[in-house]
């Protein structure tokens, strides 16, 4: 490439950085701004730098309760996720073909079928469980994701055919095989799964809204529309301050495993 | 988004009547004595600083009645209140009292979800009638009866941007359509558009079609072709709306955008209801005076009231329903009523013998946006109390849109609606 060309595409780069940067930005700014100046041109795009919003919207709500509750549901949404996807990808590879294609095929359907469509079979389910206003209701029913099955089937079909040729004339189990070969060699899409499982189960509104009644078992997404949005108006430097505070364990997380969902993004050839 | 949680309660509801008509009975009751603790269920959509005011209501309550215990659930919205009822009512195990829309109270009322106050209301521990707006009690009755009341209404104003008005030489806020269009026009200036429209909710439009004395329902609950007709009501407030948005003086604005619009003087002239005002008074500041008038009226002088009513669920065991009849009837007391107003500082008391309190004529005083609903409330009717409101109303919205959006002409578009309106009422669940 030559030096324009190379200029070029850095130019195109940092426009689509800040073009991509610029409503984070917006968010933080208004959260630093004061209510009628988060109205003005460029009052919201260069904040006076007030803390109140963030001590006011702070004192609103129970936050940390809120966030263990989605810490704690979003990790073991996505244990549980992870061992059932890794489980059923990798029997659906073993599989005849045939088997294992009408299996997948029937996985995928569940991808396929509106969430909003099942909300009431799965609301009496989970109320003749017992699981009303508890964790369980708001973990087990997406403790199986069809979007990590396919992905992981397809990491595990890309293993070269000769390492499970070498491991069959070892004499190695296929249970050792999943845990000693493909594991290890599939970390990248692991990854990838337990940040997409655990950002389902982080911003997950609905149906904890419909599951639950009160603070004690709700995640931070309820209580950030419980506390600070109205049916008549919204303050949005303290909604920008909540909002704020509520992204940032998630920006966080996303940014230390961006290497592993880039690769895996490219090694399944999906395209953005 | 509104469609979305529309199609969702729409499919709830056809589970509710499904699932009622296949015998889902009520639980067996309970009795027990007034005097034991009773724990009732209350969910609500008071977020915010409403939440704060709810609260202290019900401690005034708490105090005549220490042996109710009030399980306080808030959730943020209709879109989101809905499907939770409806889960909850086809689980079995709805709440002791739930704020409603009259449109959902059709469909409970159906099924034998909701509880006839009726009996209640002529009992002796009951209360008069008389002091509510007529207009609010009829949306909540059904069958000559009255299952759902009143609670927390507002009614559409006209908030406008009182520097820009003086500056265009506008010495007063229009009264009539005609004013409005004219004065919408000398604000526009600029590349300004003076009045940005608002459809997150259908009742900005509807307030203009009660203006130009439209109704969309028939006394049988069927829609009213008269007002889809090109000459009808809806029409005429579909085109005042086009042609203002053609000759630049109105903009549809998405979700709030309009409030955000008139707060950084982007445009004038604001539709909203009181209940708008907190939010509008922080947001602007000292930049400009907030000036607040009825909406220009057509054929009549009214507008449109919007907000929440409250019902009892049949699955209440007696003493929990002797428990949440009282909490109602103190919510919609005289008392409960001028602490909700005062509190709230946006909506508006349902009975009109609150505005003789002295201390509601002294807070009256200082609360433009209250006074102002207040003087055109008998005249905002609540949105139509048919099961097939909601349904329709996101189609209504998209055909408003549409025309704003210059995709059809304002008759095209409200013939396709009325079409709508049909197939939603032929679709609703026990017409």
């Amino acid at each position: 490439m030559t030096k324009t060309g190379k200029v070029l595409v850095y130019i195109l780069l940092v426009a689509v950085l800040l073009g991509t940067l610029f409503p984070i930005w917006w968010m933080f700014a208004t959260s630093l701004e004061s209510p009628s100046r988060a109205f003005t041109f460029p009052g919201a795009l260069w904040p006076n730098f007030t803390g109140q919003n963030y001590l006011t919207a702070w004192a609103a709500g129970p936050w940390l309760h809120y966030f263990a509750n989605s810490a704690g549901m979003g990790i073991a949404t996505t244990a549980f996720a992870l061992i059932t996807s890794l489980l059923s990808a990798y029997g659906l590879v073993l599989l005849p073909n045939r088997v294992a294609g009408i299996l997948f095929a029937a996985i995928l359907v569940t991808m396929m079928v509106p969430f909003y469509s099942i909300i009431i079979p799965d609301y009496l389910i989970v109320k003749d469980l017992g699981w009303l206003n508890t964790y369980a209701a708001q973990v087990i029913p997406f403790a199986a994701n069809g979007f990590a099955v396919f992905l992981l089937r397809q990491f595990i079909r890309g293993l070269p055919k000769e390492l499970w040729d070498a491991a069959r004339i070892d004499g190695i189990t296929p249970w050792r095989y999943l845990w000693h070969v493909v594991v290890p060699n599939i970390k990248p899409a692991l990854a990838t799964v337990s940040i997409y499982v655990f950002l389902l189960s982080w911003n997950a509104f609905l149906w904890p809204l419909i599951v639950t009644s009160g603070p004690q078992v709700q995640p931070v997404q309820v209580g950030l529309a419980n506390l600070l949005s109205t049916a008549n108006g919204t303050d949005w430097t303290e909604l920008s301050a909540a909002a704020a505070f509520t992204a940032v364990p998630v920006l966080i997380l996303y940014a230390l495993a961006q290497r592993s969902i880039v690769e895996s993004v490219s090694r399944t050839g999906i395209k953005g | 988004m509104v469609k979305k949680f529309h199609g969702v309660a729409a499919l709830m509801a056809g589970s509710l009547f499904t699932l009622t008509l296949s015998g889902s009975t009520a639980a067996a009751p309970h009795p027990a004595t007034h005097q034991s603790r009773v724990t009732i269920t209350f969910w609500n959509e008071m977020t915010g600083p409403y939440e704060v005011a709810l609260n202290r209501v019900m401690a005034a309550f708490g105090k005549h009645y220490p042996n109710v215990h009030i399980v306080d659930v808030v959730v943020p919205n209709d879109a989101t209140l809905e499907p939770k009822l409806l889960a909850s009512i086809v689980g079995g195990n709805p709440p002791t009292i739930s704020q409603l829309n009259p449109s959902w109270a059709a469909e409970f009322v159906k099924t034998g979800s909701l509880v006839d106050l009726t009996p209640f209301i002529r009992s002796k521990a009951g209360f008069s009638l008389k002091p509510f707006y007529q207009n609010l009690l009829a949306a909540g009755q059904f069958n000559g009866q009255q299952y759902a009341l009143p609670f927390n209404v507002s009614a559409a104003v006209m908030y406008y941007n009182v520097t820009q008005f003086k500056r265009a030489g506008i010495k007063s806020p229009p009264t009539t359509w005609a004013q409005f269009e004219a004065d919408a026009r000398k604000l526009s200036t600029g590349g300004r558009h003076a009045f940005a429209i608002t459809l997150v909710h259908p009742y900005p439009f509807r307030a203009f079609v009660v203006q130009a004395g439209g109704s969309f329902v028939l006394p049988n609950g069927k829609p009213n072709p008269a007002i889809f007709t090109p000459t009808g009501a809806a029409t005429r407030a579909v085109a005042l709306w086009a042609n203002m948005v053609k000759n630049g003086s109105a903009v549809l604005t998405q979700g709030y955008g309009s409030q955000t619009d008139f707060a950084n003087g982007t445009s004038s002239i604001l539709e909203g209801t009181s209940a708008f005002y907190p939010y509008l008074a922080q947001a602007v500041g000292k930049r400009f005076p907030i000036g607040v008038a009825p909406l220009p009226g057509d054929v009549v002088n009214g507008s449109a009231s919007f907000g929440g009513y409250l019902g009892i669920f049949s699955k209440a065991t007696p003493a929990q329903k002797t428990a949440a009849e009282e909490f109602v009837k103190f919510l919609t007391s005289r008392v409960g009523q001028t602490i909700w107003m005062q509190d709230s500082e946006g909506y508006l008391p349902v009975r009109s013998d609150v505005l003789s309190v002295p201390s509601a004529k002294k807070f009256l005083a200082t609360h433009p946006a209250q006074r102002v609903a207040l003087s055109v409330f008998a005249r905002s009717p609540m949105s139509p109390k048919v099961a097939w409101w909601p349904d329709f109303s996101t189609d209504l919205i998209n055909d408003v849109t549409a025309v704003l959006d210059k995709k059809m002409t304002p008759a095209q578009a409200m013939h396709t609606a009325y079409q709508e309106a049909l197939t939603v009422y032929a679709n609703s669940p026990g017409r």
